[in-house]
């Protein structure tokens, strides 16, 4: 159905052009999930050969916000948007900044992974960071999926796991800082483990920002800075 | 300090949205249960709808949709038009336009209207402008002198003409006649202006111009306008009427209406889909 949803226009030249402004943003999106799950990897397995892709990766998603801006400044100077279509380039403007943000976030990972490569292999795999980053790849994974099929109510719903991220950051946090109390030759190692679950948390944040675009785009209500409750609510309305 | 517009030591007001929608002004006309008919076929179907005071209110909608035979039943244009019957009120500041003891010139005094077309008369500027006033029996030099030079500074026209006063009219650019025939409605202090596609004979530049002065005319009077251009509305209006097949489909503000249409048919039709 989503396909459709920017068809129709009298002008098919407009149709392709938004038509091509979504595909980009979730191929954008895709490339952003890759990029966690690569830079996550990269630091579990010490692998140099991933962190380098991952940074080679993150000049295409640079590039892919910039061009992404371009195209919708485009298209606000020369078809004047409005209703839907304007909620949708200005969405899209939106979550493409918080999908560069992620991207940072994906790299600062893998470059964290570099400097843990050197240390000492913990027995447990870094589990607690895997966790945490199979929370948040899950999040921006189905963010983008009720962008495609413009679903309000499941952008809450994933929004609402921000929470749970959010809360397992402050018990790797506990947990880290127990070790650097227990072993002081851990510190160093317990530092970088502190700043991926950081970089983690704010990939939560990021997503949940996306999931408000969605209610914008689907609902045109700005549920910035109220509660869930009320996200839900505004999800929930029929405008 | 004010408190209600102060919250955490941030001054509210800075928030303002610029939407002159917001604050809630009092209703000019107020249109209630509405048909008129041509002949046998109805243009208009059960209209109802409060006109606010001294704001924009543009009316859009395809081809056909009555927008223009509404704007003409607030001056009551139509009469003018054999075999067209009217029901239902327009109060204007409370009375009712079609009762049968209104003076229609009177009304057409207070309900200024401007045509797509700039209609000067072949006359000077200044008789252009002036011809209202004698119409009302005002001959003093003075008075007029003044009235018209009140009528065309508000137009945003002065300057360009002031030398040339006692020039025809005919000689003017299109722009211009169209801000003289604007001089010409309000130099009789209307209440209501309505402007029926005021700008779409006009270039860019003379179409930003009548654009300002609508915005600047607001302050004075109420201002119903009909426009094709829907940037056009957007731009200058407070609020925007969308009309389809003779009915009046979503009426808001135009900030809400042009971001969040409620209804489908205004969607399609905002943002050039077919429906």
């Amino acid at each position: 159905m989503a396909d459709n949803l920017f068809g129709h226009h009298i002008s098919k030249q407009f149709n392709a052009e938004l038509e091509d402004i979504r595909h980009r943003v979730l191929a954008m999106g895709g490339l952003v999930e890759q990029q966690i799950a690569d830079a996550i990897q990269s630091l579990v397995e010490g692998s140099s050969g991933l962190a380098q892709r991952v940074k080679d990766n993150e000049i295409k998603v640079n590039a892919l916000e910039v061009a992404l801006d371009e195209e919708c400044t485009q298209v606000l100077a020369r078809r004047q948007p409005t209703a839907s279509d304007l909620r949708l380039v200005i969405a899209v403007i939106k979550t493409i900044t918080d999908l560069e943000r992620i991207g940072d976030q994906a790299e600062k990972i893998a470059r964290i992974g570099e400097q843990l490569a050197e240390l000492e292999r913990p027995r447990n795999q870094y589990m607690e960071l895997q966790h945490l980053a199979d929370g948040v790849k899950a999040m921006l994974h189905e963010v983008l999926d009720a962008f495609a099929r413009m679903d309000a109510e499941a952008a809450v719903r994933v929004a609402r796991r921000d929470e749970i991220i959010d809360n397992e950051y402050e018990a790797v946090m506990r947990q880290t800082v127990t070790f650097m109390m227990e072993d002081s030759r851990s510190i160093k190692r317990s530092l970088e483990i502190i700043w991926a679950a950081r970089a983690m948390e704010r990939i939560g944040d990021h997503a949940k920002n996306i999931c408000e675009y969605v209610i914008y785009l689907v609902k045109g209500k700005d549920v910035r800075h109220i509660s869930f409750d009320e996200k839900e609510a505004a999800a929930r309305s029929d405008r | 300090m004010n408190a209600p517009t102060m919250t955490h030591g941030i001054d509210l007001s800075l928030l303002g949205r610029g939407d002159a929608a917001q604050d809630v002004p009092q209703t000019c006309l107020d249109v209630r249960g509405l048909n008129l008919y041509y002949g046998g076929k109805q243009a208009l179907t059960d209209i109802n709808m409060e006109i606010p005071s001294q704001r924009v209110t543009a009316f859009i909608g395809p081809s056909g949709c009555g927008k223009s035979t509404l704007l003409r039943c607030f001056n009551r244009m139509n009469d003018l038009v054999d075999g067209v019957k009217v029901d239902g009120q327009i109060l204007l500041n409370g009375k009712d336009i079609y009762h049968r003891h209104v003076n229609v010139v009177d009304l057409r005094r207070q309900v200024g209207m401007v045509f797509q077309k700039p209609n000067p008369f072949p006359k000077t500027v200044y008789e252009n402008v002036a011809y209202g006033l004698r119409i009302q029996g005002i001959n003093k030099r003075h008075v007029l002198d003044e009235a018209v030079e009140s009528a065309l500074q508000r137009a945003a026209l002065w300057d360009e003409v002031k030398d040339r006063l006692h020039e025809s009219a005919l000689g003017m650019s299109g722009g211009q006649q169209q801000r003289l025939v604007i001089a010409r409605s309000i130099a009789v202090e209307p209440n209501v202006l309505l402007l029926d596609e005021p700008a779409s004979a006009l270039d860019p530049i003379s179409t930003l111009k009548i654009e300002e002065l609508i915005t600047e005319l607001k302050d004075r009077y109420t201002i119903l306008i009909v426009t094709h251009n829907m940037q056009q509305a957007a731009r200058v209006s407070d609020y925007t009427a969308f009309m389809y097949m003779g009915e009046l489909v979503e009426f808001g503000s135009t900030n809400s209406l042009f971001t969040n249409p409620k209804k489908k048919q205004t969607e399609d039709y905002i943002t050039g889909r077919y429906g």
